[in-house]
């Protein structure tokens, strides 16, 4: 696993895979009507490198958490300001250039992580099923 | 007086119970149906236990309407009936595990959607189902027991949503922040036409709103839609000349006057407040007249949550609180029953004809199935908890 710095964009390696990532300034901009990351920008590669390493990765979409042992860390804001603990890595353009952002599970249902990557979470012993279900009812949870 | 209840162990996502079969979603995606009510009459020990077994569990509406008054307002009937219901919940011991119930499986098939289902609905022998994929309807309750349910499902639409519910050949959708959207089952949508207020999206499908919607609920022809982020509405239909019009918009400060978590279904809408629960009385026939839609009835009192409230429903029996890790039922007989958690899911079936006393609760290895069996005895028309049963046409 591999992460550098090449003209702003970052190629993260992981088992001869290689994917480009870029920090979209729109979520890290103070003002503005997007979520904001509130982790600095090494570790939110860090975040999509974790995601990338544990499969919680589709096509051209993955979430990602940011873990302390188990326990879900906040990496951000959501546009209405209320804490975010889930981050969503989007290839727009299908063109192996990613970026992510800080996800609203409760307001955007394309924001929930998809089912197989919430089983894959249970799976590792970070989310339980209840929160699994509260999750993809965009009902508050105990992430 | 205390449910009754059965418990099945094993490990489920998802029940729903439909015309004598009860449906379990396994967590592995593989769905089985049972025979409901031949395992319900598999159960009483006794001759004198089995009208306390069918009416708890399989046939709901025997002691439902104005034909039982007579009979309920003699107190020496009404308490041979709560004994009955009594001695159930005593003397057995409901527990059963999935191998118990082999004898009663209909059938056991493979998942016929890609992943679990979000939710879930059936009427009128369709499956509705929505996933990461978008809205899918399916056939169900078919006789072939190796597929129960169809397993070449139709896609009605690709948006993601959060919940589906059933009205009368009408499905409404809350899609979060892309809004309030409503299906049309039958064949000539019979409202469409004098509603041009509303939006065309896709084959069958309407926007009503594009205000935050997570749950949505059926207000007889009104559609209360319920936000965890947001504030709460109804949008509002009226009958006029035999023809359903959508009058409006109607958000939960007119319906309340302060802000708050609120859902609603049938006659009844309720709003958690600091004090409790406030309820208003839906008056589907006063929208658009001088007279209110919306009658304060008696607010319940109630502050110990020991959590975050996170959800709400509606059944006869009384109405649903959840909180982040308990629910507590609000019993039509102004008792309080609390079942802990943590809760996987939770269903009540008000629109069944047969079901609709029924609670289902999964829990982390098993599911409960409640029978709250109080209501027959309770007056209908001044419940506060509950919805108000009304004989089928």
């Amino acid at each position: 696993m591999t992460i550098e710095k090449h003209d702003g964009q970052y190629k993260v390696t992981i088992n001869g895979k290689t994917r480009s990532y870029i920090i979209n300034i729109a979520h890290r901009r103070k003002r503005g009507q997007k979520s904001k990351w509130t982790i600095a920008e090494k570790t939110e590669v860090q975040c999509f490198e974790t995601a990338c390493s544990q499969f919680w990765m589709l096509e051209a979409k993955g979430w990602g958490l940011l873990l302390n042992g188990n326990i879900v860390q906040v990496l951000g804001v959501t546009k209405n300001v209320f804490p975010s603990k889930i981050a969503k890595f989007v290839d727009s353009n299908e063109d192996g250039i990613w970026h992510g952002y800080p996800a609203d599970y409760q307001r955007n249902p394309q924001d929930r992580p998809d089912i197989s990557i919430l089983k894959r979470w249970m799976e590792q012993d970070i989310i339980s099923v209840p929160t699994m279900r509260k999750i993809r009812g965009g009902q508050k949870c105990n992430l | 007086m205390q449910p009754l209840m059965i418990s099945i162990g094993g490990t489920f996502w998802d029940s729903y119970i439909y015309r004598g079969r009860l449906y379990l979603w396994n967590l592995d995606g593989s769905l089985e149906v049972y025979r409901w009510d031949e395992l319900i009459d598999s159960l009483p020990n006794r001759q004198e236990d089995i009208l306390a077994f069918r009416c708890g569990f399989s046939r709901n509406d025997y002691l439902y309407g104005y034909d039982f008054s007579l009979l309920f307002n003699d107190i020496e009937i009404k308490e041979m009936l709560l004994n009955k219901f009594n001695r159930v919940y005593l003397e057995y011991d409901l527990s059963r595990n999935k191998e118990e119930l082999h004898p009663f499986l209909f059938g056991k098939q493979n998942n016929p959607f890609r992943e679990l289902p979000s939710d879930i609905e059936i009427f009128k022998n369709n499956l509705y189902v929505i996933n990461d994929d978008g809205f899918f309807s399916t056939t169900a309750h078919r006789k072939n027991p190796k597929y129960p349910v169809s397993s070449r499902p139709r896609k009605l639409w690709d948006c993601p949503v959060y919940a589906i519910r059933a009205g009368n050949n009408r499905v409404a959708l809350a899609a979060g922040d892309e809004g309030l959207f409503e299906y049309e089952t039958a064949d000539e949508p019979y409202w469409v036409m004098n509603n041009s207020k509303l939006v065309s999206i896709d084959n069958d499908i309407y926007q009503l709103s594009s205000n935050h919607s997570s749950v949505a609920q059926w207000n007889y022809s009104s559609i209360f839609s319920s936000s965890y982020v947001d504030v709460s509405f109804m949008a509002a239909f009226k009958w006029e000349e035999r023809e359903l019009v959508f009058k409006d918009l109607i958000y939960q400060s007119l319906i309340f006057g302060e802000s708050g978590f609120s859902w609603g279904l049938q006659d009844k809408i309720y709003i958690v407040t600091k004090r409790g629960l406030d309820v208003r009385r839906f008056v589907q026939s006063n929208l658009g007249t001088d007279k209110t839609a919306f009658e304060p009835l008696q607010s319940v009192e109630y502050t110990d949550w020991q959590g975050d409230i996170v959800g709400g429903g509606v059944g006869l029996f009384g109405t649903i609180v959840e909180t982040d890790n308990a629910l507590f039922v609000f019993q039509s007989n102004n008792e309080v029953f609390h079942i802990n958690g943590p809760i996987t899911r939770w269903r009540v079936f008000p629109r069944s004809i047969r079901y609709e006393n029924q609670l289902h609760v999964i829990l982390k290895d098993r599911i409960n199935i409640y029978s709250f069996n109080h209501d027959y005895f309770v007056d209908q028309k001044q419940k506060n908890a509950g919805i108000i049963y009304r004989k089928p046409r």
